[in-house]
Order: structure tokens, then C-alpha cells, then sequence
């Protein structure tokens, strides 16, 4: 099987198909992808390129129509819905661009959610859900509703939720998209302390001077990667910086 | 835990739109209000019914001789209404047959009464709408009234027709509101009474059929107040046990059918009303409004339910893209499914909640208002209660079925 020590997140063959009336849109069209412990992966390509399926996928929102996904050395391509829920649960850390915070819930019950649904006691909960605030630099913040935050402090919190179950990977999406430049660079210092602690992150983006704080760079192209040599391509960005 | 976070929503939702979830509930709040309610009055009433009504209306183990029948029970034909209203007037030779017939009788006694609303009066003071009635021996004994100050009637009083009389409580306080009223001489009609007994106080629904009413000796009602000397209106026999009851009834229409000289196949031309027929008025109410009652019941709460699921399925539709994080955070099909209904059936709850009270307060109402006995009973709050869930998950069931089935990249795109 595919359980290589360190490796986090090994794909074959990974394929995604939708029917879409009489026509089939090959979103992904065989990926294979290898990703090691407390890497910073940066996905990019063009819109409709497949990154959004692809992050589905890893994510663990969508199961592949062929091909394996092995995770923390779980094959999960064949898990159902509760199945999926669970690992999402333990493994995965959503951040999105547009926060997806609960908005009639404090800043400290949305960092709670995960542990409610993770079965854990309300003492313990709230204990890592203000630990998980500080991380983030918001423990003078746990009781203001999203409204009541700015953009970057929702990010923040949304961050706050994202490792508050201390999972495997940190799942970005265009983390910084609905941010101004200056609030962006904050959230991307952010990322990379949690990355110097050791965290796995992989972040979905379309900006090049985000992607070059990666260490490595997957392209997307028509649901294929572009390069084969990952390393090639950190290179390159590497040498524009 | 999960289910504690729907119950918080539920609530939250609650006091953020106050009127929008009292109309959201008011068919459930309707339906349980109306079931405390008519379980309260008949509750009360069945207590009142068997415990007082039928005892001290008509006595227990009585029998009663009248001319016509006088409890409707909606169910007698407008023939025998017509052919009862034909009957001869009862007389004191029929009393006396009717005493020789039942010989084994307990107490016997006959009376004839009638309603005055000028009342009684004294110096003064009056009290109007009382009920004279005119007793003879053994008619306190047989009715099982007290007197609590004073005598009652004696031998002597029925037969030299003594303008004596025996006062019910509310008539007692009006008219001697500071002295007593023993002794004193009170004006009724164009007569004057000397008071020789006050009734103890009935109270209760109903309560002033003695508390409104004076007693005179039979002979001394006839001098006063009848147009006819020979005409009785109740002739009255209580028997010492329920086993006595059919034999001497039979005995009574018999030896009454054979003094009128009617012939067999004939009807009678009397009625013979016993307190189980009281009772099996109120049985037939009892049982109109218990058969009535589930259905209304059961349309209200229906029609609360459906309200309640389509105020759900729109809570569903507007939070999709919670449903959306929720799920991708981790929930399950029956976390969300658990907490669409924990909210569904805390709304639900809620409306029974006030439904109960509102039930309890109309209750109250009554027995404030009609002396009716009127209390809710625990079973019932428990019942309404059960009910509500009952709506409550049942309503919620199919909106957090469609919540629970959403795909978490579906429900956070979506806008």
C-alpha cells in the first residue's frame, strides 16, 4: 500500500467526473500527488483548472469518482458521508475566504464547534477554544460576534476553529481573498508561524507572491498537474521573489 | 450537547422574532389551551357532579315523584314532551298512596315550591330571587340539610301551620347583616315568617339552591302561597340502600298506576326521577365532550404542525450555508438532523408551555367566575406536554431530513 512514514497525504489516479445533462466534465483527469508531514503547499492554476475539486477532495467534502486517496494512512475514497464527516472532523482545518463564520455565534462557540461535533466535554472545549483564540491573538475578542469583528480578525477566528481539533492539515482557500493587502500579509504571518510550529498547510490561491511563501508549488491545469517536478516550479517562483 | 445547541437556537429564534414565533405557534398554543381547558371544566365538573350535585340535588338512594320530567337530556321525543305536559297535577292523595306503596322507605316526604323574585324582606332589607318551599315532615332529614343556628321544623309546626320558617345562608346575611336573625319576623309576599333556623352554608356551584331558599311547613305553604290545596309537586322516597331502589320504584309506579285507574299498556301519566338520571345527563355531556374534544384537539395541533414544518423547512432553506460549515466542520446526517429537531420540538414545546398556561388561567376563570370546582389536573399537563414533543418532532422530521441530506459543497457555496 501507499504508507510511507511522514507522508500525509499520498493520491493515485485521482479522477473527478460530474455528469452535467448529456455532457461529462472531466473536473480532474488522473492526479497523483504526494504530500510529506509539515510541508506548505501552495495549489494553484487557472479557474477551472480543477483546484477547487481537488481541494474537495482533500478536504474530504467530495469522494473521487476513481483513483485512491490515502490520508494519515486512511484510504478514505470509498468512506461514506459519516465516515467522511468523522475525518473531516480529526484531520482536516477549513479556512475560507469568506470566513464561514456562524454569525449569531461569539467568536469563541464558532472555535467551539469542531470539539462539539468531535464529542468532547463543554469544560475541555472551551479550555482549547480560548487556547486555540490565543494562538491566534484574539483571547481579548472570544465574545464578539463576527459583526462586531473586522475582516482579518474574522479570519483569524475562522483560523482559531481551523486548529482547534489540532488536525493533520490546515485547508486554506483563498484565505487572504476578501482581505486588503496589508490585513492579507498578517493572515499569511499567521500561516507562516503555524508552519515554523510544524503545521501542514495547503493552500489554495490564484496570487503568486502568496504562493511563493509555499515551499512548494502544485499547478493545475485542465485536472492535471502541470509540472511533474513540484520542486522545479518552487525553484522558479523562488528565484522571482 | 448537540441537542442543547438546538434547544439554544430554538430560544434564540424565539426572542429574536417574538410575534413571528407566537404565530408560528398559534395553532399548537390554541389546541393545548382548548384541551386544558375543557379537561379542567369537565374535570370539576364530574367531581362536582358526583361528589355534591347529584347528593344534595336529589339525594342518594332517592327517588322522586313528579308530574312531568324536568331534566332535558335533548334526547325525550317532542310526543312524550307533549303528552307529559298533559299529566295531572300530583296530589296529597297521591303522596299517600305512594307512602303506603313503600313501606320499607327510609324517609318519606313531599313539597311543592315556587320562585319568587320580589324576594324576602325585612325592615328595610331585601334580598330578591329566593325559592320558597314548602316542606313536610321528614323533608330537611330526607334532603339531609343542617340547620346551623336555631331548630329545624317540628311535628307541631306542620300541623297547626305555623308561620315559622327555616333561612338560607344568603338570604340570612343580607337581611341581618349585624343581628341574628332567630326570632325575627320577615315579610314574604303578603305574609310574615318568624325565623326559627338558619341553614348551614352549602356554597359551591350551584350552592344558593339551598343557600337562596327558605323552607315552611307544607300545610302553612298551602294557606299562603297555593291556588290549589290538594296539589303537590315532589313526592319524595329515600330508600336505606341501592339495593332497595328498583324494587321500590316499581312498586311506587305500580301502586300509583292502580290508584289513577290506568290500564296496562298504558303510559303513565307520572315521572319517576331518580339521581342517576342527573347522572346520566352529565354522563351524556361527558361524553359529547370528550368524543369532541380529541378531534378539535388533534385539528389544532395538526394544523400547528404543519405551520410549525413550513416555518422549519424556510429555517432550513435560509441556513443552508450553515448547514454547509456545520458539516464540513464535522457534523454528521444526525447531528444536523438532531439539531432541526431539538429546535422544532423546542418551539413546539414552547407554544404547549403557554398553551398550558393559558389552559390553567381560563380554569381559573371559571372557577372564579362559576364556583365550579374547576382544577387541572396533573395528568393532563403531562398529556400536553407529550402532545407537544409529539408536534414538535413530527414536524421537524421531514425539514431536518432535507437538512441533514445536503452536500457541504453544495450548502457553502451556496449564497
Amino acid at each position: 500500500m501507499l504508507d510511507d512514514t511522514g507522508t500525509l497525504i499520498q493520491t493515485r489516479g485521482l479522477r473527478k467526473e460530474y455528469v452535467m445533462g448529456a455532457e461529462t466534465v472531466y473536473a480532474l483527469r488522473g492526479v497523483d500527488l504526494a504530500i510529506q508531514a509539515n510541508e506548505y503547499i501552495a495549489i494553484m492554476g487557472p479557474s477551472g483548472s480543477g483546484k477547487s475539486t481537488l481541494m474537495n477532495l482533500i478536504g474530504c467534502l467530495d469522494t473521487p469518482t476513481a483513483g485512491e486517496y490515502m490520508l494519515n494512512g486512511q484510504a478514505v475514497q470509498d468512506l461514506d458521508d459519516d465516515e467522511l464527516a468523522r475525518i473531516r472532523n480529526r484531520e482536516i482545518g477549513f479556512v475560507f475566504q469568506t470566513f464561514n463564520l456562524l454569525p449569531r455565534a461569539t467568536a469563541l462557540h464558532n472555535v467551539e464547534l469542531p470539539l462539539i461535533y468531535a464529542g468532547i466535554s463543554a469544560k475541555e472545549r472551551i479550555a482549547r477554544a480560548e487556547e486555540s483564540l490565543r494562538i491566534v491573538d484574539l483571547a481579548d475578542r472570544m465574545d464578539h460576534k463576527p459583526n462586531e469583528l473586522s475582516g482579518g480578525q474574522r479570519q483569524r477566528v475562522a483560523i482559531a476553529r481551523a486548529l482547534v481539533n489540532r488536525p493533520s492539515i490546515l485547508l486554506a482557500d483563498e484565505p487572504t481573498g476578501n482581505l486588503d493587502s496589508s490585513t492579507s500579509a498578517e493572515i499569511m504571518q499567521v500561516f507562516d508561524d503555524l508552519h515554523a510550529q510544524g503545521q501542514t498547510i495547503i493552500m489554495v490561491t490564484h496570487e503568486y507572491d502568496i504562493a511563493t511563501r509555499a515551499q512548494r508549488t502544485i499547478t493545475l491545469r485542465d485536472g492535471e498537474i502541470e509540472s511533474r517536478d513540484a520542486h522545479l516550479v518552487h525553484h522558479t517562483f523562488g528565484t522571482a521573489t | 450537547m448537540k441537542f442543547a445547541e438546538g434547544i439554544l437556537m430554538a430560544l434564540q429564534q424565539i426572542r429574536a422574532h417574538k410575534l413571528k414565533s407566537f404565530f408560528t405557534l398559534i395553532g399548537v398554543i390554541i389546541g393545548i389551551t382548548f384541551f386544558i381547558a375543557v379537561i379542567t371544566v369537565v374535570e370539576g365538573m364530574n367531581r362536582y357532579v358526583q361528589d355534591d350535585f347529584a347528593g344534595s340535588i336529589f339525594g342518594v338512594n332517592t327517588f322522586t315523584v313528579v308530574r312531568r320530567t324536568n331534566v332535558t337530556t335533548g334526547s325525550e321525543s317532542e310526543a312524550r314532551r307533549r303528552r307529559e305536559s298533559r299529566n295531572p297535577d300530583l296530589t296529597i292523595a297521591d303522596a299517600e298512596v305512594v307512602k303506603t306503596s313503600a313501606p320499607d322507605a327510609w324517609r318519606f316526604a313531599y313539597s311543592s315550591d315556587e320562585f319568587s323574585g320580589e324576594g324576602a324582606t325585612y325592615r328595610e332589607k331585601r334580598r330578591r330571587n329566593i325559592r320558597i318551599i314548602g316542606g313536610s315532615d321528614e323533608y330537611e332529614v330526607l334532603q339531609g340539610w343542617e340547620v346551623d343556628q336555631g331548630r329545624g321544623l317540628s311535628t307541631l309546626d306542620q300541623r297547626r301551620g305555623l308561620k315559622v320558617a327555616i333561612i338560607g345562608s344568603q338570604i340570612a346575611d343580607r337581611l341581618f347583616p349585624d343581628v341574628t336573625p332567630l326570632g325575627k319576623r320577615i315579610r314574604v309576599g303578603a305574609h310574615r315568617f318568624e325565623v326559627v333556623g338558619i341553614w348551614e352554608e352549602q356554597g359551591g356551584f350551584l350552592g344558593n339552591i339551598r343557600d337562596a331558599s327558605i323552607l315552611v311547613p307544607f300545610s302553612t305553604y298551602q294557606q299562603t302561597f297555593s291556588s290549589d290545596r290538594e296539589r303537590v309537586e315532589d313526592i319524595q322516597v329515600k330508600m336505606r340502600s341501592a339495593e332497595e331502589m328498583d324494587g321500590a320504584i316499581l312498586e311506587t309506579e305500580a301502586a300509583l298506576r292502580s290508584a289513577r285507574g290506568l290500564r296496562p299498556g298504558e303510559e303513565s301519566n307520572f315521572h319517576i326521577q331518580t339521581s342517576s338520571e342527573i347522572l346520566g345527563l352529565w354522563e351524556t355531556i361527558n361524553r359529547i365532550l370528550m368524543t369532541a374534544l380529541p378531534s378539535l384537539t388533534l385539528v389544532a395541533l395538526v394544523v400547528g404542525g404543519i405551520v410549525i414544518m413550513n416555518i422549519m423547512l424556510l429555517s432550513v432553506a435560509s441556513r443552508t450555508r450553515e448547514i454547509g460549515i456545520r458539516k464540513a466542520l464535522g457534523a454528521r446526517r444526525k447531528d444536523v438532523m438532531l439539531q432541526f429537531l431539538a429546535e422544532s420540538s423546542t418551539l413546539s414545546l414552547f407554544g404547549a408551555a403557554i398553551g398550558i398556561g393559558l389552559g390553567i388561567l381560563l380554569g381559573k376563570l371559571v372557577d372564579a367566575t362559576t364556583a365550579l370546582p374547576a382544577s387541572v389536573p396533573l395528568w393532563a399537563i403531562w398529556f400536553s406536554l407529550a402532545l407537544g414533543l409529539l408536534v414538535g418532532v413530527g414536524s421537524g422530521l421531514y425539514p431536518a431530513y432535507k437538512a441533514a441530506k445536503q452536500d457541504p459543497i453544495v450548502a457553502l457555496g451556496y449564497e
